[in-house]
């Protein structure tokens, strides 16, 4: 049996004696080199040799053929006539290609693209509650009666003074009888600005929302349809990658997002949590309070299914799934 | 400033420590240039890198001389890697990082470096480098995964020489949340029993937190 591996100059054989039986010089070796099997021409080359081949990274990993280029490397390119310096050259110029393809791939992942959605969600939405208050703060001095209000934005944006407020519904009574100061027009004026920009975020978060969960429809259906767009996200960006998610168990799952209580539990004999980011799950977090560990586990166990479905190119199943959860749930 | 040599290719005066740079005029992170007899060194920054750190904290002997062949696996952007570069001058530093954002500075750094080769790589899978690789003097490994230990031995054992040495940066909080000191005995205790010659370990407070430098030689 021969022993061959894949080197920047080529495709070396060696015998099992460890002789250097013959050589597939490559052209563009960064081009080889991350093929799973062997290319047409390397099949071709070693069929040519009439001896069963075992090529590392191939067939075997490790494998013999790359420790004994590996570990003999100046005398293995002595025989090949080639200088250490041109090889030390080739190999930095393929390391630098090959290094350049994987990052284009890495870049393009869909994993990459929904971490940074889930990120740019979860910013915005702190920017949003940041500015928000402040708001109420700021309109404090002008209207303290409609401060606390849920829909103050909105109302700033539209009327800016509590005196244009007048027979607003719900607002109408309060402006009439404010405590709040009598403003000049430059202070409404900029405080509506600022209100109306809190409203144009709003319209962001539902763009990105809606972005991340046409992505997770393509890039993971089942776990999509089974969590819902904003928990499949944070799982998957926490997770590092959906391939990642779905090695995990789903015990694992089900505490991703509450690894402050999961570590103060390890370290300190703390409570165990029982949810981090699936709290957010109406199965969950409309379930009674003693129910929810239950169901936590028992979503978690779907979802682990649902991602490895997702991952390694599976059927849709969450409908399946989700009958499962529901029916298992009411034994 | 009086620069004296402390070890080959590693200048110190003071509390400060410096290498010939290899690539005068060019900064990697932003690091201070001092031109010292006709040369120029870049000081290396103990609080940027673990190794520069462990040298100001009392490590003596580094296994690098201006011709060696290195492994460094988890190089992130080559900060540390840039003057492990600078001391082998005439040798070849291969380096892997997963992180595809730290990879892009790397693949920087290599083409501007003729003897640093980037690698964007998985140390947990190293069929995805093994192909550029040869075995090398020095391997030198600063990841972040809990796995550190088993990577670490599973690479020297492909990429190292018998003979050659090893620094092994244990980063405590990456492998559990314990106590160090439990962790770092454990980590060191795998060593010893792959058979690996201990030649020095020191915590790196505190420029890191709850890391341990280990020196040791790979008899494998």
């Amino acid at each position: 049996m021969y022993h061959a591996v894949r080197t920047v100059v080529g495709l070396l054989v060696f015998s099992e004696e460890g002789r250097l039986v013959d050589v597939l010089r490559y052209e563009k070796p960064e081009e080889v080199l991350d093929e799973p099997e062997l290319t047409r021409e390397e099949a071709e080359f070693l069929q040519r040799l009439g001896e069963e081949v075992r090529c590392e990274g191939v067939h075997v990993f490790p494998g013999m053929g790359g420790e004994l280029f590996r570990s003999r490397v100046r005398e293995v390119l002595e025989e090949l006539g080639i200088e250490e310096g041109e090889y030390r050259r080739r190999v930095r110029a393929c390391a630098i290609a090959l290094s350049r393809r994987r990052l284009r791939r890495a870049l393009g992942s869909r994993d990459m693209m929904v971490k940074q959605l889930v990120s740019a969600l979860e910013e915005l939405e702190e920017v949003q509650n940041l500015l928000t208050s402040r708001l109420r703060e700021w309109y404090f001095l002008h209207f303290p009666e409609a401060a606390g209000l849920e829909e103050l934005p909105e109302l700033v944006a539209r009327y800016g003074s509590r005196e244009n407020m007048r027979g607003v519904e719900g607002v109408g009574a309060l402006a009439e009888a404010s405590a709040g100061a009598g403003l000049e027009r430059g202070d409404i004026e900029v405080m509506r600005s600022f209100a109306s920009s809190i409203l144009e975020l709003r319209t962001l978060r539902e763009e990105l929302k809606r972005r991340l969960e046409e992505v997770l429809l393509q890039h993971a259906p089942n776990l999509c349809h089974l969590a819902g767009a904003p928990i499949a996200g944070r799982l998957i960006s926490a997770a590092g990658s959906l391939e990642r998610l779905a090695r995990m168990p789903g015990s694992r799952i089900q505490v991703l997002g509450a690894e402050k209580a999961l570590f103060r539990h390890l370290a300190k004999g703390a409570k165990p949590p029982k949810h981090g980011y699936i709290y957010q799950h109406p199965f969950v977090k409309g379930a009674p309070r003693r129910e929810r560990g239950r169901r936590a586990r028992a979503l978690a166990a779907k979802l682990a299914i649902a991602a490895r479905a997702d991952a390694y190119g599976g059927r849709f199943i969450a409908d399946e799934l989700e009958r499962r959860l529901k029916k298992g749930n009411e034994a | 400033m009086k620069l004296r040599e402390v070890m080959p290719g590693v200048y110190r005066a003071g509390r400060e420590l410096a290498t010939v740079n290899l690539t005068p005029g060019q900064r990697v992170y932003g690091e201070r240039l001092i031109r010292h007899g006709g040369k120029e060194l870049r000081c290396w920054s103990p609080s940027r890198s673990k190794l520069a750190a462990a040298i100001l904290l009392g490590l003596r002997k580094l296994p690098l001389s201006s011709t060696s062949k290195v492994l460094y696996i988890g190089a992130a952007q080559g900060t540390t890697a840039s003057h492990i570069s600078d001391i082998a001058r005439d040798g070849v530093v291969y380096c892997v990082e997963v992180s595809p954002r730290a990879a892009h500075s790397l693949i920087a750094l290599g083409e501007q470096r003729p003897n640093l080769v980037p690698i964007l790589g998985d140390a947990a899978s190293p069929e995805s480098y093994a192909s550029l690789l040869e075995r090398v003097e020095l391997l030198y490994q600063d990841i972040a995964q809990p796995e550190m230990g088993r990577l670490l031995l599973e690479n020297c054992s492909l990429f190292l020489r018998r003979g050659g040495h090893l620094i092994y940066l244990i980063k405590a909080r990456s492998i559990r949340a314990d106590k160090p000191e439990r962790i770092f005995g454990e980590e060191v205790e795998r060593l010893r029993e792959a058979g690996v010659e201990l030649i020095a370990t020191m915590r790196l407070e505190p420029y890191e937190r709850d890391h341990m430098l280990v020196l040791g030689r790979w008899r494998g």
